[in-house]
């Protein structure tokens, strides 16, 4: 068994330099320029009405034992209603302390695939993302190393995003409270 | 009541001549902040309090048929927690008996017997030496087996929690939760199939000392109001009232009842009859088919208490934290809170917090995923609420590491004393007002009691 599962081999694979392959990768830079920058009603704004938005708990487990995510327990476990207000609260709330003053964060995303979609207008991407988190005066990063599997969807001479899923790479993570999106 | 029926043998004594009884001021209830940043009383509480306290490990419903295993802690010991074949649950010492080598190196799973990576000694789930690779060529034919079995930990469950105690001569769970036992049954054991862990349990690091989130636990209703007001801007509680709570509390656990049911539902239920009650404002996480069940699992003056003023959140000691109330979810609409943490201590400035979420495992998938998905949000590693905690416990870490930090102090000089509700159950001591002080000063006598007697523990003191 595949560690980490790619879309099905049946699927077309667009390669690198391709065209929807370079469309669907704009599309994650300027996703991850945005959250970087702060900018989260911008990033609303690349999220479609049903998005499923799942970042699942994980144990360490052996090798027959699978991967260890739970299906349905998330450090996330979000939908479009529930990232907006998640939003409000950063944007409108001046006691979301945990953002109070802001993190700075960095999304490094690479290694970036994709795959046509279920639907002709749809495309399945997978990417690698490492999440900086820093605090305060803190010199150090927490760092949050990401897979993510995502369902894009076009949208205006764009995509939206209407599915991602998260998976981490820690049983136990190393920061104490998840304020940023990935 | 002493815990191990053991006399005061000594105050402890730190090397540079301060004594607990000089940190915890109990004339003036201050608590001097050195104690959330010194390594030599971190070290005394691994033994006089994770030693030998009952400590919460793992949900029953974690451990669904025999062999089924877990990995936790108690203090820094790592355990595992499993099902025999028998049924019974065990909470075993994570070390071979042979050289010291953690038997389980994941983090679930199942498994017929434990076998260590190193030299391949084999253990019964519930903890007995099997057999080792070559035994007769090793060690003979008289090797005394009984004595290489696992070091095992006493394991009982209450209200679905498996709690387990090193010490032999505690007194049983149900006299160690003592009064708070009939609260947590409203909590958490309601119906015939009780409740369930969803999935695993949110895992994370907050560089603080323990005490710093479990004093918090023990009851501060004060901080809502400040800490937790950006609910209050998204319009999603109301602080009001303040901070107003029945707190009850003994022997260092306390559990706050609050009137969230009407808050949140809105309803004047004055005058109507229990059953009207309990239909109008069904307990979290519920449903109305599932009432007739709580009228048999829950007696009058429970349910009275449930369909009034139930215990929504609170503290067992010396670090569970429990958590049953409504909660409002994304799309407006109303689910339910149910929630349990507890924490590791990963040394003196550093804690590991486990989050369990909980549903009736009766209810339907919908109900279910609703109060998940409210849950998350509201609670735990990325919850509206709990988010804001956690980002105090390092800053005040920070400040108890400071030379002049240290020689402050804690305050719990709000003093409401008791003040017991006309016609409240008896046990307990109740405290019906605006939340002051009280339960978290009563943790502080705990922990004072619990470090002043007992077993001399390490060479430090
Ligand atoms: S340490 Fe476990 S068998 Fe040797
Ligand atoms: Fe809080």
């Amino acid at each position: 068994m595949a560690l980490h599962d790619a879309p099905a081999e049946t699927r077309h694979r667009w390669r690198v330099g391709t065209e929807a392959h370079n469309e669907v990768l704009d599309f994650l830079i300027e996703e991850a320029w945005i959250l970087d920058d702060g900018r989260y009603a911008a990033w609303l704004e690349m999220l479609g009405e049903e998005i499923e938005y799942f970042m699942p708990t994980r144990s360490t487990v052996y090798r027959n034992d699978g991967l260890g995510f739970s299906e349905n327990m998330g450090h996330y476990d979000e939908t479009r209603k529930s990232l907006e207000l998640r939003v409000r609260r950063l944007l409108e709330s001046t006691s979301a302390w945990t953002e109070a003053p802001p993190s700075r964060t960095r999304r490094l995303v690479t290694n970036v695939q994709v795959w046509d979609g279920d639907a002709p207008d749809e495309y399945l991407a997978r990417s690698a993302c490492l999440l900086l988190r820093n605090r305060i005066d803190n010199p150090t990063f927490d760092m949050l190393s990401t897979s993510r599997r995502d369902t894009v969807r076009r949208s205006g001479d764009s995509f939206v995003l209407i599915k991602r899923r998260i998976e981490i790479d820690q049983a136990t993570l190393g920061t104490p409270n998840l304020s940023m999106f990935f | 009541m002493a815990i191990s029926g053991l006399e005061v043998t000594s105050e402890p004594t730190l090397r540079d001549g301060t004594t607990l009884g000089d940190l915890i001021n109990e004339d003036q209830r201050e608590v001097s902040l050195r104690v959330l940043a010194d390594p030599e009383l971190y070290r005394l509480e691994l033994e006089r309090i994770f030693g030998r306290c009952w400590i919460a490990v793992a949900h029953e419903s974690e451990l669904p048929e025999p062999g089924s295993f877990v990995v936790r802690s108690i203090g820094e010991d790592s355990v595992v927690v499993t099902r025999s074949e028998d049924g019974d649950i065990n909470v075993l010492l994570n070390v071979c008996t042979h050289r010291g080598m953690p038997l389980c190196r994941v983090g679930r799973g199942n498994a017929k017997r434990l076998r260590c990576p190193y030299h391949g000694w084999a253990f019964n789930t519930d903890g007995r030496f099997l057999a080792a690779p070559f035994e007769k060529q090793m060690y003979g034919p008289d090797m005394d087996k009984v004595a290489l079995s696992l070091k095992t930990a006493r394991a009982e469950v209450y209200a679905g929690i498996v709690f387990a105690c090193w010490d032999q001569s505690a007194p049983p769970l149900v006299d160690y939760l003592g009064d708070i036992a009939w609260y947590l049954d409203i909590m958490f054991s309601r119906t015939d199939a009780g409740l369930e862990v969803v999935g695993e349990p949110q895992r994370f690091i907050i560089g603080a000392n323990w005490k710093a989130a479990s004093e918090q636990w023990a009851g501060d209703g004060y901080h809502a109001m400040t800490l937790h007001h950006s609910l209050t801007d998204l319009g999603l509680a109301d602080y009001s009232k303040g901070s107003w709570a029945i707190n009850v509390s003994t022997m260092g656990h306390n559990l706050r009842c609050t009137d969230n049911p009407k808050k949140f539902w809105g309803a004047n239920t004055d005058g109507l009859s229990l059953e009207e009650k309990l239909r109008t404002l069904p307990p979290p996480g519920t449903t109305p088919e599932m009432l007739d069940e709580v009228m048999r699992h829950l007696s009058e003056p429970q349910l009275q208490i449930l369909t009034d003023t139930p215990p929504s959140v609170g503290q067992i000691f010396p670090n569970l934290f429990v958590w049953n109330s409504p909660g409002l979810s994304a799309d407006g609409t109303i689910s339910a809170i149910t929630r349990i943490h507890t924490m590791f201590p990963r040394g003196h400035d550093k804690m590991e917090l486990v989050s369990w979420a909980l549903v009736e495992r009766d209810a339907p998938e919908d109900v279910k995923r609703k109060a998940r998905q409210t849950s998350v949000l509201m609670t735990g590693i990325s919850g509206f609420i709990e988010q804001d905690d956690a980002e105090t416990w390092p800053a005040i870490q920070r400040s108890a590491n400071g030379t002049q930090g240290q020689k402050l102090t804690m305050k719990y000089i709000a003093v409401l004393g008791e003040q017991r509700p006309e016609g409240w159950p008896d046990g307990a001591t109740v405290y019906d007002g605006f939340s002051r002080d009280d339960p978290q000063w009563n943790w502080w006598l705990r922990y004072r009691e619990l470090m002043t007697t007992g077993p001399a523990a390490s060479e430090a003191w």
